[in-house]
């Protein structure tokens, strides 16, 4: 008997925008986004630079940049996706830790990471922003700290990270740092929040007609519209990943 | 295949302004009846609240209680800026500072777990103590108890806690029940009592416009003071 297996390959588009304060105020985006689209995995990583850390920009992109290059490293590994996803953290907090010189708080910057395979996913989260896989919360109350300006960071080296699994095949991904949160979640009837439908909707729609070498460009543009601009000044970044 | 205005077809969710959740806490024992003092803490009280108003954002950030405290404690529910009007308060009786603080806090309990409930997300609270005197009706267990509520919500950073004594308050008793970080401050006339709120209502007004992840300072209080 033969077996075939059909797999969907995965298609992604991760952008990056400074915010309108941080233009004002001469200061580079400090958010950062990556991502490997394969035909049977998908490594996603945003990260959301401390606003007042010197380094953050440095930081978040090496915590991205770390997070997919150790999930790459262990991926023919007898592994789970929850073990992968938890070293590729470690990882990342360490290469902030030895490019740091000793003051790992200048490079402060939260972490979002998200591996799927065919047989299972998994998550992990510091810090605010949020992972929606399949259109639900991948972490469901990841301890961002009880005060909406303040958030817990990488770099905060006795806190840990909110994970999550599944042995479910997902299908659709969305990654969002705090800047985005205004406006792609609402608190559901029990006040927790939870990805607002009609904004991921269209967006899927969208990716799913786009040329890839089109998306990041339509994309971006979206993210510096004037549009959004009037309700977020922040960092903004956008992942989105389908098969 | 026409492309998609994403600008256009991506909706908004709405979501409830960020809440800046303020007590005040006012000594109106007998003391307090001399002088004009209860009558620029009320004139005070006004000025905050047209302060308050005058700006838009801060105005539906804030969220305001009140507590008078002689022997008896009066609470006033949290309300935004534009439905704050307690009565103008009258002074009279002795001081009991504990329970108005125990008081104070669980109205934060509270309003904190109906956030929650409501999705809405809120700043650090600020608890604002004036007092011409000391807690002369509190028993020292009183004062220890509150005292260690306060600490371990200041650890918790659950609460900023602002203690100002006016007049010939006994600054180091009030002091008792502050964090060492920051003691009561004794701000000296009564009439220093609007700089006091001019500089609430500006902080207010920061941190609701603060940028989020950016680390917060408020105005030293000594800006507004006079010498």
């Amino acid at each position: 008997m033969t077996i075939i297996l059909t797999t969907r390959s995965w298609r992604a588009v991760s952008v990056s925008e400074a915010g309108t304060a941080h233009i004002r105020n001469d200061v580079v985006c400090q958010d950062a986004c990556g991502h490997i689209a394969g035909s049977s995995a998908l490594i996603a990583c945003v990260a959301d630079g401390a606003g007042s850390a010197s380094h953050s920009a440095l930081g978040s992109q090496a915590a991205v940049d770390e997070f997919i290059d150790k999930s790459i490293e262990l991926w023919n590994s007898e592994m789970t996706p929850a073990d992968i996803a938890r070293q590729a953290f470690d990882a990342s907090r360490n290469a902030i830790i030895n490019i740091s010189e000793g003051r790992p708080r200048r490079y402060a910057t939260t972490l979002l990471g998200l591996i799927a395979f065919e047989y299972g996913w998994a998550a992990v989260q510091i810090g605010d922003g949020a992972i929606v896989v399949d259109g639900r919360l991948a972490i469901e109350s990841s301890h961002s700290g009880e005060y909406v300006n303040e958030t817990v960071f990488i770099t905060n080296l006795d806190a840990e990270p909110d994970t999550a699994c599944g042995t479910d095949s997902l299908d659709r991904v969305a990654m969002i740092t705090d800047g985005l949160e205004g406006v792609a979640l609402a608190p559901d009837e029990s006040g927790h929040r939870q990805p607002y439908d009609r904004f991921y909707e269209p967006l899927y729609r969208w990716f799913e007609n786009i040329e890839l070498a089109d998306a990041d460009h339509n994309l971006r543009e979206f993210l510096t519209s004037e549009r959004l601009r009037s309700r977020t000044q922040d960092d903004v970044t956008l992942l989105l990943a389908m098969r | 295949m026409p492309e998609q205005n994403l600008t256009d077809s991506v909706e908004f969710a709405e979501n409830p302004m960020s809440r800046c959740p303020v007590v005040l806490l006012i000594d109106t024992s007998g003391s307090m009846s001399a002088g004009n003092r209860i009558q620029t803490i009320n004139d005070a009280m006004d000025e905050f609240i047209r302060n308050v108003k005058s700006d838009t954002q801060t105005s539906l950030s804030a969220d305001i209680a009140l507590v008078t405290f002689s022997h008896v404690i009066q609470t006033h529910e949290f309300t935004s800026a534009d439905s704050f009007s307690p009565p103008r308060m009258t002074a009279g009786g002795g001081t009991k500072i504990a329970l108005a603080v125990h008081s104070a806090l669980d109205m934060l309990e509270a309003r904190k777990a109906e956030y929650r409930d409501n999705g809405v997300s809120y700043y650090r609270p600020i608890l604002m103590l004036i007092t011409d005197g000391y807690p002369e009706h509190d028993s020292p267990q009183d004062i220890a108890e509150v005292r260690d509520r306060i600490m371990s919500e200041e650890e918790g950073r659950s609460v900023a806690f602002f203690a100002f004594g006016i007049e010939d308050a006994d600054i180091d008793r009030v002091s008792e029940i502050t964090p060492p970080n920051r003691p009561a401050r004794n701000i000296g006339d009564a009439s220093q009592v609007s700089s006091i709120f001019q500089w609430l209502s500006n902080s207010i007004a920061k941190i609701s416009a603060s940028n989020p992840g950016e680390r917060l300072r408020l105005d030293p209080i000594d800006d507004y003071l006079d010498y």
